[in-house]
């Protein structure tokens, strides 16, 4: 299990940087174990930042980790959080149909 | 040298009250080392969260330019005692200690996560009413943990965050102002367009869409769901960003032209 908390020696876990910290490491992991346990425990706040550094960055340069990863100890916010960057990173051909309609919005 | 500046009318948190605080900037940051009297015989009241940005000047234009500050006790003790109880103006007595409806003027480097969260939790949300609505506070919280964290990543700069807050009792709104002086909205967003943005509003829009400058990582959530809380909780958001003033409070036009100030000035008014 990977724990958070331990990882970027806090309670919160607020910054791109620290998200940063957890993406090295479970880059590592990935490699490593079939499949990975992220424990939220002993958070108490996490941004969606943080989440797209660390959970967001893994699933976006590695889209087939999505199996492999499972978290636990959320709850409902944070799940809201965790499934919002998770569709954000995924989900490629809408990012870029996004990108595309914000560059004619202000192109025209 | 000694100046007396002279403030007009109020110091609102609204683009008025913006211009007022930016002519003052402008008036002295070509100047050379002088002693600055604050005036505010013409001002009957100050936003006291717009402290985060007066202090952003101050400090720039004591480190910049060699300046000094002061004021006139009378006006101090009489009509602007906000200002010493919410540490702008410094001084030896408990004022500063008094938990009421006053919220510290204070200052975090970026990478300070856990003092900035220690203040919102303990100084901006520490007020006993705000801390009976335990779901408006992990939800404030979270939103402005992730201002900070915004700030972080893009304002680069090396510089501290200015924050201050005030609580009104009696309309029951939490202000609160965070003020960075690094680079802004634009300069990063319109590298990263290619040019396509090329003005400070279009880049604020541009962030509100929930883009992000990042390359190595989805973003952009963040001020999208702030903006989003903000209209579904009838709360006020404003971003102040080179020459314009957003506000999501500012009638169908959304926004003002102002003079510039550098970095990045963001105001959230709640109803709690």
């Amino acid at each position: 299990m990977v724990k958070i908390a331990d990882i970027i020696g806090k309670t919160s876990a607020i910054l791109h940087a620290d998200g940063l910290k957890v993406y090295n490491y479970l880059v590592e992991e990935i490699l490593r174990a079939p499949k990975i346990v992220v424990s939220f425990a002993g958070l108490e706040h996490c941004t969606t930042s943080f989440l797209n550094a660390s959970i967001g960055k893994l699933l976006m340069n590695r889209p087939d980790s999505v199996e492999k990863i499972s978290c636990v100890d959320t709850d409902e916010m944070l799940r809201a959080k965790i499934e919002k960057v998770r569709s954000n990173a995924l989900n490629e051909s809408l990012r870029q149909a996004h990108d595309e309609s914000v560059r004619e919005y202000f192109e025209a | 040298m000694e100046k007396v500046y002279t403030f007009q009318n109020n110091i609102e948190t609204t683009p008025s009250g913006h211009k007022k605080l930016i002519d003052f900037y402008n008036s002295l940051k070509d100047q050379p080392p002088t002693v600055v009297v604050l005036d505010l015989k013409e001002v009957n009241f100050i936003d006291a969260n717009q402290c985060a940005l007066l202090g952003a000047m101050v400090t720039k234009l004591t480190n910049e330019n060699g300046h000094s500050f002061a004021c006139y006790g009378d006006q101090i003790d009489g009509r602007f005692n906000i200002l010493k109880r919410n540490g702008f103006i410094k001084t030896d007595s408990d004022l500063v200690k008094y938990n009421g409806s006053s919220v510290p003027l204070a200052t975090f480097q970026t990478e300070d996560d856990v003092g900035f969260l220690n203040y919102i939790s303990n100084e901006l949300l520490g007020h006993d009413a705000l801390r009976r609505h335990s779901l408006f506070r992990r939800e404030a919280i979270d939103h402005f943990s992730e201002l900070f964290a915004n700030i972080s990543t893009h304002a680069r700069t090396s510089e501290e965050v200015f924050v201050c807050g005030q609580y009104y009792p009696n309309r029951r709104v939490l202000n609160f102002s965070i003020v960075d002086v690094g680079v802004g909205f634009l300069p990063p967003i319109q590298e990263h367009t290619n040019g396509i943005i090329q003005t400070a509003e279009q880049a604020i829009d541009w962030a509100l869409m929930g883009n992000t400058t990042k390359k190595d990582a989805p973003g952009g959530l963040g001020i999208k769901s702030l903006y989003e809380y903000c209209g579904e909780n009838r709360g006020s958001f404003n971003i102040i960003s080179g020459d314009c003033f957003w506000g999501n409070n500012l009638g169908t036009l959304g926004n003002r032209k102002i003079s510039p100030f550098c970095g990045t000035i963001i105001h959230l008014m709640f109803k709690c």
